[in-house]
């Protein structure tokens, strides 16, 4: 009876890996029902859709998802910038300004580097120290694809140049808490108000 | 007793009050609808109703400010720009010029632009009638497949071109992306019977004017600022002919000019009437008793008249090769009675002989055209190409029944002075003819002038008039005109 | 013995996209932002468009790029549009050598990825387009461009059926708009400090005062149309191709 049964599984087994390699032959074709589940209810315009790890100044892993639930204020930057930087980095801290201590809880700053290959976790950390950044600035470090990837959905351009110095456009974009983008400024100097009213409202409910 | 006396004082005060409000309500309502009009409070919400030239949406006149939403597509498209002549058009709205835009002052017009997904090209609008950046470029620009939304306060009454404004733009312009809007004033235009929409712009084509087939944008010409075509409404004779406007006698009409340039500009001229009033350069600015008024190259200009007798009317620029030879020309038909004591018409026509009696001749006799070889055509194709060239060095004088014009110009139809002719009147298409003639039993005395075309087009001409206008059934051919040529 | 036949073609990889070389250039900018010249690196150009047939393939291995998976954030909604449920049940192969449209710039990047490849930069592509046609009716790029925007070119046409040029690169002009790389790199001024970021170059009078040569329209059009394209974007006659550094 066992030899039986342990014969029909064999031949079974043998069937499935037959019927298996037919299936590869027909390559071209679409698979009807392979949908995929979506992840955790993050709406499809989300950037946190870019589902990648990145390194922050802590030099902790991180998947930009983990920033869901408060709303983001995030920009670009690199840390061997001259000029435009220190003043984006500045317009940061008189937005960050208009909010108490106890407001500055509820929501990130988040800083993605253009610059990778130099800016490493530890001259991150170096650089946030030295611009006196808060507890509540977070600075990334990516590959240069998903760099690459985020700053065409944040539509922040950029181009490393041969001196390695880096041609970038200047924004600050704000995120809901589902990272959804629902605000942007282009621009450095620009008027603190209205980026913090901005953030106020996705703060707000 | 003292409350009696009391009583009249208070209520004289209070009666006199009373006037007081009374009297300045009325200003005060007045006061409302001028000064800040325009960046006042917005009530409502309609959706323009846009026209193709050379229709005109309706009179807006009174009313409080509106949110105007207009519906605007962009769609490249091949058709017609001359006969024979294809283009493909870049258009707001399916045809050149774009469709007409009319809000009122103090409108908040919220714009949506669409590009159609089949379209090759990326575009965007700049209406000369927003204050911004830009005219609304900057914040327009749509790949094919996407719509853009945004909203402007018509600060300002007038007559106002747009057009797109994407790299190249003098190319975006030159296929034909321009039309017009109108900002009436805040007290609304004066009634006219007819309004119309009238565009004058060129058209760049690498092959010469009348060239057949289809022809491509040439940017060498663009840049030298030599069109091929200057048309009105987006095509040759678009409103000319069959197509003609039409007006009766007494009614007053108002024209919406506009120049879509994207080089010249015109110098528009109504043959037969006087502009009674314009608008200057399509601003507040009026002149009264203008014979030809200019329109700027990315402008406008506003003109009104009154037609008193029948005929029909040319519009033309009168630099004016471009009317004759390139297609600046449309036309009003104005029918109903005449009226002689305005305009007559001819009253007597006689000989004169100053001193002698030599006649001024036009030609020397001979066509200057060399002999091409040009294969023989079927008479088919001899009646299309001749209606063509009829239309285009015949019609003028003869009409385009065919019917002459009486004591002037003798009749081609049924026409015995021609069927008696024994070169089919080649002779008279190629050296001309003078002298008293009799046709149909009328006589006629005008000069006829040599027409300069080839003895293929000629070949083509005769076969058309005798089977048209004269219900022959013959071919002429190219080598049978030949024969008359040197005689 | 079937079977074996049958595992032999399932190993059997798919054909690999031909590819030829563009040799080194120097690359002159078309907006003045950049005044000097650039160098371009030789590199390897795909010879054709990617295709329909080459494109469900990828989807049908990397499920996560299909129409009906795909998140918004990496292509809007019109994402593969054309492709007919006959087509990818492989029943009907109309499609399969026309280039793919209607393709974003993630999920064409992601194509490239897949192979080992990359999306070519905008110098990359320009440069590569310089070279002539041969071996065909036309006798430069302006006349296949011209066409192109007439409206003159045939429906459907397939990969390789427009121009060859002189590297043996097919229909860089006359089938499809390409994505490059750095496309967002036409909406940017050169100046960081620059606050006014608007394509301004590309309004009115400004774009033929910087453009290197203000006559050539066609290369107008062309970076106008990157201009208008965001990263999800899709067009009906939007595709592309693939590079490789040397």
């Amino acid at each position: 009876m066992l030899k039986i049964i342990s014969l029909f599984v064999l031949l079974s087994l043998l069937a499935g890996c037959v019927s298996k390699k037919e299936e590869k032959s027909d390559c071209c074709t679409q698979k009807k029902d392979t949908k995929i589940q979506t992840k955790n209810d993050i709406p499809g315009l989300s950037v946190y859709q870019i589902d990648m790890a990145w390194n922050t100044q802590d030099n902790h892993e991180i998947r930009l998802s983990s920033l869901a639930g408060k709303p983001v204020l995030m920009t670009m930057i690199y840390t061997h910038c001259g000029y435009a930087c220190p003043m984006m980095v500045s317009d940061l801290k008189k937005i960050e300004g208009l909010f108490t201590e106890a407001e500055r809880e509820k929501f990130h700053i988040v800083l993605v580097s253009f610059d990778p290959d130099r800016d490493q976790p530890a001259r991150l950390k170096t650089y946030a120290e030295t611009q006196q950044l808060g507890t509540n600035w977070t600075l990334l470090q990516g590959s240069h694809d998903q760099t690459k990837a985020l700053s065409v959905v944040l539509q922040i351009s950029y181009e490393l140049l041969p001196d390695s110095s880096i041609d970038h456009a200047n924004s600050k974009v704000v995120l809901n808490r589902q990272g959804e983008i629902v605000y942007r400024l282009n621009g450095l100097s620009t008027d603190p108000a209205a980026v913090a009213t901005a953030l106020r409202q996705e703060m707000g409910d | 007793m003292k409350n009696l006396s009391y009583f009249p004082s208070t209520l004289r005060n209070f009666a006199g009050l009373l006037v007081l409000i009374f009297l300045t309500a009325a200003c005060r309502q007045e006061q409302s609808t001028q000064g800040d009009a325009t960046l006042g409070a917005v009530e409502g919400e309609v959706t323009a109703q846009l026209t193709d030239a050379p229709e005109v949406p309706p009179h807006i006149g009174l009313r409080h400010n509106t949110k105007v939403i207009v519906q605007l597509e962009v769609i490249e498209k091949t058709m017609r720009l001359s006969d024979g002549v294809d283009y493909t058009f870049w258009t707001f709205g399916g045809k050149v010029p774009g469709k007409f835009i009319r809000v009122r002052q103090g409108d908040l017009v919220e714009f949506h632009l669409h590009n159609h997904p089949d379209n090759m090209l990326p575009h965007n609008i700049d209406l000369h009638a927003v204050t911004g950046p830009g005219g609304g470029a900057e914040a327009s620009l749509i790949a094919p497949g996407k719509s853009t939304q945004f909203s402007f306060r018509a600060l300002n009454q007038g007559l106002y071109v747009y057009h797109c404004a994407t790299a190249p733009v003098g190319m975006h312009i030159a296929n034909g992306m321009y039309g017009l809007i109108l900002v009436e004033p805040l007290e609304g235009l004066p009634p006219v019977d007819h309004e119309f929409y009238v565009m004058q712009s060129e058209f760049y084509t690498s092959g010469k004017n009348g060239e057949k087939g289809h022809q491509d944008f040439d940017m060498q010409k663009a840049l030298d600022e030599n069109p091929a075509y200057v048309v009105m409404n987006g095509s040759v004779g678009a409103n000319a002919g069959a197509n003609a406007m039409t007006v009766k006698v007494g009614e007053t009409v108002r024209l919406f000019l506009g120049n879509g340039g994207p080089n010249l500009v015109s110098s528009f001229h109504v043959i037969g009437e006087i502009f009674d009033k314009v608008w200057v350069e399509g601003g507040s600015l009026i002149n009264t008793d203008v014979q030809t008024t200019l329109i700027p190259a990315g402008g406008s200009a506003i003109a009104e008249f009154k037609c008193e007798v029948p005929g029909t009317l040319h519009l033309v620029d009168h630099s004016i090769f471009r009317a004759f030879n390139k297609g600046a020309l449309a036309q009003i038909k104005v029918t109903g009675e005449d009226n002689h004591d305005i305009y007559s018409g001819k009253q007597k026509e006689e000989v004169y002989l100053p001193e002698g009696a030599s006649i001024q001749t036009i030609n020397s006799g001979k066509s200057a055209k060399p002999a091409e070889i040009i294969p023989e055509k079927s008479t088919e194709e001899r009646m299309a190409a001749g209606k063509t060239l009829y239309s285009h060095n015949c019609m003028a004088c003869h009409m385009e029944q065919g019917t002459g014009i009486a004591g002037t110009f003798p009749p081609l139809v049924n026409s015995d002075f021609l069927l008696a002719r024994k070169d089919k009147g080649a002779g008279i298409v190629l050296h001309g003819l003078q002298g008293e003639i009799t046709v149909n039993g009328v006589k006629y005395n005008n000069i006829m002038p040599a027409v300069s075309l080839n003895d293929d087009e000629v070949a083509s001409i005769l076969t058309f008039v005798h089977n048209q206008f004269n219900r022959q059934n013959t071919l002429i051919k190219a080598s049978d005109v030949g024969q008359w040529r040197e005689k | 013995m079937i079977r074996l036949l049958v595992l032999l073609l399932a190993a059997t990889p798919a054909p690999a996209q031909d590819m030829k070389v563009v040799p080194a250039a120097v690359f002159k900018p078309f907006f003045k932002g950049d005044s000097t010249a650039t160098a371009v690196k030789a590199f390897t150009m795909d010879t054709k468009a990617v295709t329909n047939a080459a494109f469900l393939k990828f989807v049908s291995n990397n499920p996560q790029w299909s129409a009906q998976n795909i998140q918004r954030l990496f292509a809007e909604a019109e994402y593969l549009s054309h492709w007919t449920s006959a087509f990818t049940e492989g029943l009907d192969h109309q499609l399969a050598n026309q280039p793919v449209v209607n393709v974003s710039w993630f999920a064409a990047r992601a194509y490239c990825q897949s192979q080992g490849k990359r999306l070519p930069s905008m110098a990359e592509w320009e440069t590569a387009a310089l070279s002539a046609p041969v071996d065909s009716r036309y006798q430069n790029t302006n006349d296949i461009i011209l066409d192109w925007y007439s409206r003159k070119m045939p429906e459907g046409a397939t990969v390789g059926s427009v121009y060859r040029n002189q590297d043996g690169i097919y229909d860089l002009f006359g089938l499809v708009w390409e994505w490059t790389e750095d496309f967002d790199r036409v909406n940017f001024s050169d100046d960081s400090r620059n606050s006014a970021e608007l394509p301004a170059g590309l309004f009115c009078g400004s774009a033929s005062i910087d453009a290197a040569d203000a006559a050539d329209y066609a290369t107008f059009v062309r970076y106008a149309f990157r201009a208008s394209l965001k990263g999800n974007y899709t067009g009906r006659k939007l595709g592309f191709r693939c590079v490789k550094s040397l």
